[in-house]
């Protein structure tokens, strides 16, 4: 008798888990798979064991345990990254990504949670100033607002797009391109890892930052909202930052 | 134009559209829209020119590599000679590496260690892929060699021939009939492999349509548009190798 009841009521808590994970739809009922380029440290990267590490990783952490989803990197090259929550193939994409008003048509973004400004890598003492910057050639990485701002500025012949960020900042080194336009925070942490670099601000305007959920998923886009808005206002957000750029 | 901006302002702001009103709008952001068939075009020419290039060097290589090897093969017993052997040992392990390795890996150090410093990365894409199609041309090259009786060999030199007029005017014209399928198949590989070198910056057909891709956050048009350009340029690769093909079997009796 007690064996039966020891089971009944493993089996209530075992199905009203699954029930709290089932309130959101998402591609995998309990999971919520975001697509993300990880060669954006401090945001993401991996580490030695290949797991996905970072500010947003963190953050996701605090809110999917809230929401009772467990959180899965889906690791793809960035512009492949943007398109995966259209394509079904992700619920959203966590990736650094810039609110910007074209991207709605493929996302409803969550509110902001970081600003950043587009900067300008290269090798230390190079004569590089954002007067110049249209003789010089600029790698970026393919899809990000730094390709956008470069090419619109400067024009296709001097923009290089790689597809990881990590290997626009080997042909840096290589001398294959003359600078890196990146957001700061990131090209701030290359600029650490890499030495003999370093960095300029090129003024643009002030950029934010959001998680882009697929479109539609209203439930799971409020629920990310109030979460992410709680974590702002007791300074969670900011000591994660803080940390990883330490 | 007009249409075009109406349209769209109207999809974005989630109203209904038809079917056909979507069709034109995707077409025309995806090809139309800030001239960017120019950036598919630069690409499409650059891919032909990576392709002709390589193509030139992989054959070259392949015939030198495959004659080579062939002659050290058909070498009479006891009669080897030193040199061919210490050549044929280096070309042979030029064969084993290129074919044991990616093309992906190939690409990056040739773009990242070799060449380092070089920004010419069209060029450097071309060479990298003709050093390739190199060693799998020329093991196609000697199957056919290798295929050419030993008599037609031996027949030639018995009239007078010398060994290179002998490959000249008997071997190779049965070989180059015999490989041509296969040789077509490399040849349309390789074809496709130059998409490859956009990863290190090389600007061909994919490169181009990647970035209309990143613009417009919509990836099936530009991607199907690469996917005809390429499925179009293999089929008039495969239509003139026909015609090739049929000239030289036109003394067949088959």
């Amino acid at each position: 008798m007690k064996k039966i009841i020891a089971l009944a009521i493993a089996l209530c808590m075992v199905l009203s888990l699954s029930a709290a994970a089932a309130e959101y739809k998402t591609v995998e009922a309990g999971k919520f798979i975001y697509s993300t380029s990880p060669d954006f440290p401090p945001f993401e990267s991996t580490d030695d064991a290949g797991t996905v590490i970072g500010i947003e990783p963190d953050i996701l952490a605090i809110i999917c345990g809230n929401l009772g989803l467990t959180a899965e990197p889906y690791a793809i090259d960035f512009d492949s990254a943007l398109v995966a929550p259209s394509a079904g193939k992700a619920d959203a994409v966590v990736s650094g990504v810039t609110v910007k008003e074209e991207r709605k048509v493929m996302m409803d973004f969550t509110i902001p949670y970081v600003t950043i400004v587009q900067g300008v890598v290269f090798k230390a003492g190079a004569d590089i100033t954002m007067d110049n910057l249209g003789d010089k050639m600029i790698g970026v990485q393919s899809g990000t607002t730094g390709q956008i701002d470069a090419v619109d500025n400067f024009g296709e012949d001097h923009v290089l797009a790689y597809d990881k960020y990590s290997l626009a900042f080997q042909a840096l080194q290589n001398g294959q391109v003359d600078c890196i336009m990146v957001d700061d925070m990131v090209g701030a942490a290359y600029v650490k890892q890499i030495p003999g670099l370093e960095m300029i601000s090129t003024g643009y305007e002030p950029e934010e930052f959001a998680f882009g959920i697929a479109k539609g998923n209203e439930e799971l886009l409020n629920a990310f909202n109030a979460e992410l808005q709680k974590l702002i206002d007791d300074g969670t957000i900011e000591s994660i930052i803080l940390k990883w750029n330490e | 134009m007009e249409q075009f901006v109406a349209w769209k302002a109207m999809m974005s702001a989630g109203e209904p559209t038809t079917i056909w009103q979507q069709f034109y709008v995707l077409f025309y952001q995806a090809f139309i829209e800030n001239d960017r068939w120019l950036q598919y075009l630069n690409g499409v020419l650059t891919t032909l020119y990576v392709t002709v290039l390589a193509l030139a060097l992989g054959v070259v290589l392949g015939v030198i590599v495959a004659v080579i090897r062939t002659a050290h093969d058909q070498q009479r017993k006891g009669h080897r000679n030193p040199l061919l052997g210490f050549v044929n040992g280096i070309l042979k392990v030029y064969v084993t590496v290129i074919r044991g390795t990616p093309m992906m890996v190939q690409l990056m150090i040739m773009g990242l260690v070799i060449f380092a410093s070089s920004r010419n990365f069209v060029m450097v894409g071309a060479l990298t892929l003709g050093i390739n199609s190199g060693a799998y041309t020329s093991e196609i090259i000697r199957g056919g060699l290798m295929s050419v009786d030993q008599g037609q060999m031996e027949a030639g030199r018995s009239l007078g021939l010398n060994y290179a007029d002998t490959m000249r005017f008997v071997v190779v014209p049965q070989a180059i009939k015999a490989i041509l399928p296969a040789l077509g198949n490399e040849f349309i590989v390789l074809l496709k492999d130059t998409s490859l070198i956009s990863v290190i910056g090389g600007k061909e057909l994919l490169y181009a349509a990647r970035s209309v891709a990143a613009r417009n956050y919509e990836p099936m048009y530009p991607y199907i548009g690469a996917a005809i350009v390429y499925l179009l340029l293999v089929m008039l690769f495969t239509w003139l190798l026909e015609i090739f093909e049929r000239r030289l079997r036109a003394s067949d009796r088959r």
